[in-house]
């Protein structure tokens, strides 16, 4: 998520307390705007809901709630994405307001207004301090081939090879995390001790167990960031051990300078509170 | 159990057998040298020498020569009117249609389906041998769609790229997998892979979609035994490297350029080529100003390495959506006396481009399609003439559509005839254009379509036969829907191809005339391959109605919205005797 969407998140938060009119003309055209931005587009559901290769979503009939589940939720096993955390809860009702405003049966009266009492989310994100916003981007800046987010998972994004640092923040101090960061050879989380494999092959084999069945053991393979999951057939492995090391590669002072890095740090111990 | 809390689950695949081989008939004289070949496993050798072995079809396009050609000629103009079907598969994953070329390898087909699924087949019964299904993702970038184009093998595995922006190796011989890597979040980046993948040495070689989202493209390849990380090409460079002055801004980090059809490779020359795709927002230009390199251009690179040597940029910032991503065709051609080694590649504008592929340097360019009014013609130097850009705000009449002069199904050039083979589209869309701010790895498009008819009639389709030098039209093949699939040639004299009503059909390579054709049941949008198997030639169709494409048709043919989608491979030969 960059800036620009924790900014809208923040901008949503007090609005998205206020019940909604879906026959607001300035809900709708918000609605619009967006709907040409996320859901017309290239090959979904067409220039004003006409179609493409999604479904046509004008001149049907809608339930504005289910309506709003889809968007938010998504159709699995389908091309259809929830958009829930991708844009704001409060651009999902005004889509919903836009699409209903090309129904066949556009909503009125009481039923045209939406409570969001329930529905409307404060967002961790637009709580986060400047410093730990920056620090959120940092951890996931896809221009850096080797930031955190490859390993580590933080609120749904990046991906869980390594432990979850929130966890690890509420228990450290902010030099503690950072010499972690910069030195992950000094010490290793539990649970996360390198399991190393030589295999009959010759070859080695070192890094995170996934998963381990009858006949496999997965391995997050440390050779490489991203890190390959190496699917190992046991009667292949020729040696087994447990090694107290972490499997974090080295140099991340190299990706980031430490003031980035207090950055990210500020970032871990608020998404920890 | 998981020690690191949820990688997706692991699923083998249904072990049937282990990779059977088919019987290699040494006694044919003729095939000693593909079946010395047929022995091995398949390495970079045998996939630097792939047009000596015409039994099989071992990489996306045939050979690295990306010609969709076949010289076996047992099938031909003369006898193709007694071929018939002689078995059918059907994969059951019907969303999305059956978009790729399988690849055949010693007696056995390997395919994949939409939703990541990959199967293993007798080559010559149809027989399945194995199935690998990838763990349906939670999520997958929309705009992008659920099919997949095709895998590669080598050493062993079958490589396959994901709709969550994975590469994956499997056992060749019994589908289990052997590692995946992730290549980068596909929810944070917008982007995934439905390409297949290129083996060069000892690297497996993706790109991926991404280039209608608020992303920046790249090329990635990875140690084909291991899946090990090698190399990164960015499509678009960072702050101090060359070419990044071409970007306003922070436009760069949110340029698009990807990487979303598979390029090929150059022994000889040893340079990897592949053509990127449309810089992002597609249609607003505003906040990229400059040419954005390298978008629709052809890069040429270091295959070990990922350094670029050359590249050629055709479109300089493109505000059409005309990505040249696709098929890179390597021809020698004699030209003006000269023998040059050349490269073909069709693009999304509906010109042809042609390049010296040692240097880059610009031979020529030519038109498939008459509907066109982004540029008034390409000077003698490769530069764009009398450039019609839309205007913010306002509806613009631009020809061809999104849907491009030509889809990415790729074209064939025979030897035989010296044509290149390709399909047009002539068809156009109002356009309207507006600012957008990029949101990373969201649909970063900067406008919105309709499509259109051309003002000169309606839109149509055709299949026709080039010089691919001069462009000089020899016939013309016209369909009233787009046609879709790719095109596969033989020494047989035939051209191959399929139409959205599920007609597969043959023509005479030499006047297009069509020599026969069968109802496979649903439209064709993937790419046929020919191939033997113990001295019989079988040609072999994806049969599958239901890309992104296909669905937009229905803004010009609602009635195509009524034609069924499908999964299928129909597999053609001529009957033995006795039959």
């Amino acid at each position: 998520m960059t800036r620009t969407v924790a900014a809208l998140l923040l901008l949503a938060g007090p609005l998205a307390a206020s019940p909604l009119d879906l026959t607001s003309p300035e809900l709708i055209a918000d609605g619009a705007e967006q709907f040409a931005r996320s859901c017309s587009v290239g090959y979904c559901h067409g220039s004003e809901g006409k179609a493409a290769r999604g479904p046509a979503l004008r001149e049907r009939s809608w339930d504005p709630r289910e309506l709003y589940r889809i968007t938010v939720e998504g159709l699995p096993g389908t091309s259809m994405p929830g958009w829930k955390g991708v844009i704001p809860d409060r651009s999902v009702w005004a889509v919903t307001a836009y699409v209903l405003s090309l129904s066949t049966e556009p909503p009125s009266g009481a039923s045209a207004v939406i409570d969001l009492g329930a529905e409307a989310e404060a967002s961790d994100r637009a709580d986060l301090s400047p410093g730990a916003a920056l620090g959120r981007d940092l951890f996931f800046d896809l221009q850096r081939e080797r930031r955190c987010g490859v390993c580590h998972e933080v609120d749904g994004l990046g991906t869980p090879v390594g432990p979850n640092l929130v966890v690890a923040a509420r228990s450290m101090n902010e030099r503690e995390l950072a010499r972690h960061i910069v030195r992950p050879r000094a010490s290793v989380a539990y649970g996360f001790e390198q399991l190393e494999l030589r295999l009959r092959s010759g070859d080695r084999v070192a890094g995170v167990l996934a998963e381990e069945t009858e006949t496999h053991v997965r391995v997050f393979d440390a050779a490489s960031v991203p890190p390959p999951l190496r699917s190992v057939r046991k009667r292949d492995i020729r040696e087994r051990r447990n090694r107290e090391r972490s499997s974090m590669p080295r140099g991340m002072n190299k990706v980031y300078s430490s003031s980035e890095i207090a950055k990210i740090v500020e970032f871990l111990r608020e998404s920890g509170r | 159990m998981t020690a690191t809390g949820k990688p997706a689950p692991f699923r083998g695949a249904s072990d049937d057998g282990d990779g059977r081989r088919a019987p290699c008939l040494l006694a044919l004289a003729a095939l000693i040298v593909p079946c010395l070949l047929a022995g091995a496993e398949v390495d970079s050798e045998r996939l630097n020498r792939a047009d000596e072995d015409p039994a099989n079809w071992l990489t996306y396009y045939g050979t690295y020569k990306s010609w969709r050609y076949s010289p076996l000629d047992r099938i031909n103009r003369g006898n193709v009117e007694a071929l018939r079907p002689v078995w059918a598969f059907e994969s059951g994953i019907t969303d999305g249609g059956l978009q790729a070329a399988p690849l055949i390898v010693d007696g056995v087909m390997y395919v994949s389906t939409a939703w990541n699924h990959v199967f293993a087949l007798d080559a010559a019964s149809g027989e399945q041998i194995w199935h690998f299904e990838y763990p349906e993702p939670e999520q997958i970038p929309a705009t992008y769609g659920t099919w997949n184009r095709g895998v590669a093998v080598a050493y062993g595995l079958v490589f396959l790229g994901t709709l969550d922006n994975h590469v994956v190796a499997l056992d060749r011989a019994t589908g289990e997998e052997v590692w995946r890597t992730e290549v980068e979040s596909a929810k944070q980046c917008g982007c995934n892979i439905t390409s297949a993948p290129l083996v060069v040495k000892d690297l497996v070689i993706t790109g991926v979609t991404g280039g209608d989202s608020a992303h920046r493209g790249y090329l990635n390849a990875y140690d084909a035994r291991t899946g090990r990380h090698r190399w990164r090409f960015w499509a678009i460079p960072g702050p101090g490297e060359p070419g990044h002055e071409t970007w306003a801004g922070d436009s760069w980090k949110y340029g698009g350029g990807s990487t979303w059809v598979t390029g090929t490779y150059d022994p000889e020359l040893d340079l990897l080529y592949w053509a990127v795709g449309n810089p992002a927002a597609d249609f607003y230009g505003g906040d990229r100003e400059g040419d954005n390199l390298y978008t629709d251009s052809i890069v040429a690179l270091d295959p070990d390495t990922g350094e670029l040597q050359w590249h050629y940029q055709q479109i300089p910032h493109d505000v059409w959506d005309y990505d040249s991503a696709y098929e890179i065709v390597l021809l020698d051609l004699e030209l003006g006396g000269k023998k040059r080694r050349a490269l073909l590649n069709p693009s999304k504008s509906g010109h042809v481009w042609l390049l010296d592929r040692a240097d880059g340097s610009f031979l020529g360019a030519w038109p498939l399609v008459q509907a066109s009014n982004w540029i008034e013609g390409i000077g003698p130097g490769g530069e764009l003439l009398g450039r019609n850009e839309p205007e913010v705000g306002k509806e613009a009449f631009v020809c061809p559509s999104i849907g491009g002069g030509r889809s990415w199904n790729h074209g064939a050039y025979s030897p035989d005839t010296g044509w290149f083979y390709s399909t047009g589209l002539e068809w156009c869309q109002v356009l309207t254009v507006r600012r957008e701010e990029p949101r990373e790895g969201m649909p970063f498009f900067g406008g919105e379509f309709q499509l259109a008819h051309p003002k000169e009639g309606k839109a149509h389709s055709h299949l026709s036969a080039y010089d691919p030098v001069t462009g000089e039209r020899k016939w013309q093949y016209k369909h009233k829907y787009p046609l879709l699939a790719s095109q596969l040639a033989t020494a047989g004299g035939l051209v191959l191809s399929g139409d959205a009503t599920g007609r597969f059909f043959a023509l005479d390579a030499a006047t297009g005339r069509e020599l026969w054709s069968f109802r496979t049941g649903s439209g064709h949008r993937g790419s046929a391959v020919t191939y033997s198997v113990g001295g019989r030639q079988f040609i072999a169709t994806p049969s599958g109605w239901g890309s992104a494409l296909a669905g937009l048709t229905t803004q010009l043919w609602p009635e195509i919205g009524e034609l069924p989608s499908g999964s299928s491979i129909f597999a053609f030969a001529l009957p033995e005797d006795g039959e």
